[in-house]
């Protein structure tokens, strides 16, 4: 650096009030992270001698140091045969004098590349704004939350009880701390079956453990009907009357081989101990049900089919019709886990799964957007807006509405 | 073309006892061949180049083809490397530009967790059960970050540019990217102080 804009450079640090700063501002600033960065003398000895004057600053300096540092990065070495192979590469395509030949390069990197983006991270951030962002969305009363855990319990004897996060419920064989609830195994044999109702509005979704072990996760504008105990030596039966669960069947084989059962509209799924996804909600004409461990047959009433892990059987309401496909399970899954997953799925399905846990209204201003496709997988504690600008749409949003530009 | 290149590894480690970086800017003496400072630069921007390219997209193969068609480039159009005001920003630019590029002839995706960072060491050592809430804390707070957030905090700590280079490779004004890092810095000073506090009693 050039002496006279060194010298400069100390007075403009002289000039700036640093004794007013926050510690947040002492790291935004320019000269303060140059010291803790880089290796200049000059700004060594301003510091030096701003703190000696200013002892009391050093709890603020220290955490302004220690808010810079924290930020560790990925390290990615570029390995030495790397470094060699591109400038082999350029050597030997580049001619002494230019020219318009273009240097044949391999196109290898297609295949690779969309390899890589199908891996899947718990944090997906992506700041590809195509050139500026053309506009600011309009944001209107915004009070779009994600959706938390709560469910309504309906009793054999119609009444209604509202489970939500932070509020405990317990009856009879039943406890619920909120976020999940647990049917604990009845002694008594009883000889009519009771059957309860968990319903799973949107913006909610809910955890429950059958009183026969099996575990439920149910996701946003769901419904499953189940009894209270299961009949022992009879096949254990629950129906998804609508919507998506996850299903962790407790094996027949500690049910005195006594089969399951998830029942489904024109559909029925039978059992022996698995893990498996059932999707089936009341606004699509499809169910879609993905085994992820074990086996299960899919009965219709004309036909059955045999499902083996990561195969994903389609059931078409409208003509029966069904259909099997390999999927990749982890992606029909992550719901249960947080995660909103999606593999070449167009905006209009992407909105869709959005607006049952965000509670809101999407309205396409432009249909284009509608069929564009996106991979990704994004945390659902997200706001709505966080999500929408990682997809890198342009939107606005009045109240619980979400308008699609 | 005869020059050679050597590879250095630590272009963009600190140096490990101060954690600091030496600065030396990359720019065109008259003195020199465009040879030697195509060379000089290549050299001293390779790791830096391919870094960068693997926060964008982590596919190394996509970011070699992309660093050596920008070289190519170069070495076609001498007058650029001479020209261009701050070599640095202008290099991480293009390399970002090539890269959203070919990524664009793939579906338009957002899967990349770009610019993932991960919790200093010092901060990792969990002694309680209390520095382990603080550090979930931690954890949710540095996820809270945008992806621009990040990008400007690479840019600005790890890599060293200036928040005038780091504006540049953004599109946005110095101002703008000041207020994108004092709030993000904002964001996790409030579970740094409570790890540190808390530090101070196990």
């Amino acid at each position: 650096m050039p002496v006279v804009y060194k010298q400069l450079l100390f007075i403009v640090m002289s000039v700036k009030n640093y004794l007013d700063f926050t510690p947040e501002e002492l790291a935004s600033d320019t000269y303060f992270q140059n010291w803790v960065l880089q290796d200049d003398q000059m700004t060594n000895l301003f510091w030096e001698k701003w703190l000696s004057d200013n002892p009391e600053k050093q709890a603020d300096v220290d955490l302004a140091r220690k808010l810079i540092r924290q930020f560790t990065f990925k390290d990615y070495q570029a390995s030495e045969e790397d470094f060699n192979e591109v400038w082999k590469n350029l050597k030997e395509n580049q001619p002494r004098k230019p020219t318009f030949i273009k240097p044949s390069r391999k196109r290898r990197y297609a295949v690779t590349a969309a390899a890589s983006v199908i891996l899947l991270i718990s944090v997906s951030v992506f700041f590809n704004k195509k050139e500026p962002q053309s506009s600011e969305p309009v944001i209107v009363n915004n009070h779009i939350k994600a959706g938390t855990d709560k469910a309504i319990l309906t009793l054999e004897n119609g009444a209604d009880i509202s489970l939500e996060k932070g509020q405990s419920y317990v009856t009879g064989n039943i406890t619920s701390n909120g976020e999940e609830i647990v049917y604990g195994t009845n002694r008594e044999n009883s000889k009519e079956i009771a059957y309860n109702y968990l319903t799973i509005p949107t913006g909610g979704q809910f955890k429950m453990t059958l009183s026969d072990g099996t575990k439920v996760w149910l996701n946003s504008e769901s419904q499953l009907k189940y009894p209270v105990t299961f009949v022992d030596g009879e096949s254990r039966q629950v129906e998804l009357v609508y919507g998506e669960a996850y299903f962790d069947v407790s094996p027949s084989t500690e049910h005195k081989g006594s089969k399951f059962k998830v029942l489904n509209q024109s559909q029925e799924i039978e059992v022996l101990g698995t893990e498996f996804n059932v999707k089936a909600y009341k606004d699509e004409t499809n169910i879609y049900t993905t085994l992820v461990e074990g086996k299960i047959a899919i009965n219709l009433e004309s036909t059955n089919q045999v499902l083996f892990p990561n195969q994903q059987s389609n059931v078409n309401l409208k003509d029966n019709n069904i259909e099997v496909l390999s999927v990749d399970v982890y992606r029909e899954i992550a719901w249960k886990d947080g995660v909103f997953s999606f593999k070449n799925k167009s905006l209009k399905d992407i909105m869709k799964i959005l607006s049952r846990w965000y509670e809101i209204d999407v309205v396409f201003e432009n249909k284009e957007l509608e069929d564009i496709t996106f991979n990704g997988a994004l945390e659902k504690k997200l706001s709505i807006t966080n999500i929408l600008s990682i997809i890198d749409i342009n939107y606005d949003i009045h109240d619980k509405t979400v308008l699609i530009k | 073309m005869n020059l050679k290149v050597a590879h250095t590894k630590s272009t963009s480690k600190r140096d490990l006892e101060s954690g600091k970086k030496s600065v030396k800017p990359l720019s065109y003496k008259e003195s020199q061949s465009f040879e030697a400072f195509y060379a000089e630069v290549y050299e001293n921007m390779f790791q830096n180049l391919f870094a960068y390219g693997m926060q964008i997209c982590r596919n190394k193969d996509l970011v070699k083809d992309c660093i050596q068609e920008l070289f190519s480039e170069l070495w076609k159009n001498q007058k650029i490397l001479v020209n261009v005001k701050s070599v640095k920003p202008y290099l991480l630019k293009c390399l970002k530009r090539k890269i959203k590029r070919e990524l664009g002839k793939e579906k338009k995706s957002f899967i990349q967790s770009e610019f993932e960072f991960e919790i200093s060491h010092e901060l990792k050592l969990i002694n309680s059960q209390q520095q382990a809430n603080n550090q979930h804390m931690l954890s949710k707070a540095i996820k809270s970050l945008t992806a621009r957030q990040r990008e400007a905090i690479y840019l600005r700590f790890y890599d060293n540019l200036s928040y005038e280079e780091t504006s540049e490779i953004l599109k946005i004004n110095a101002k703008a990217t000041y207020k994108l890092i004092y709030r993000a810095l904002s964001a996790i000073k409030e579970s740094i102080i409570l790890l540190l506090f808390f530090s101070f009693f196990t």
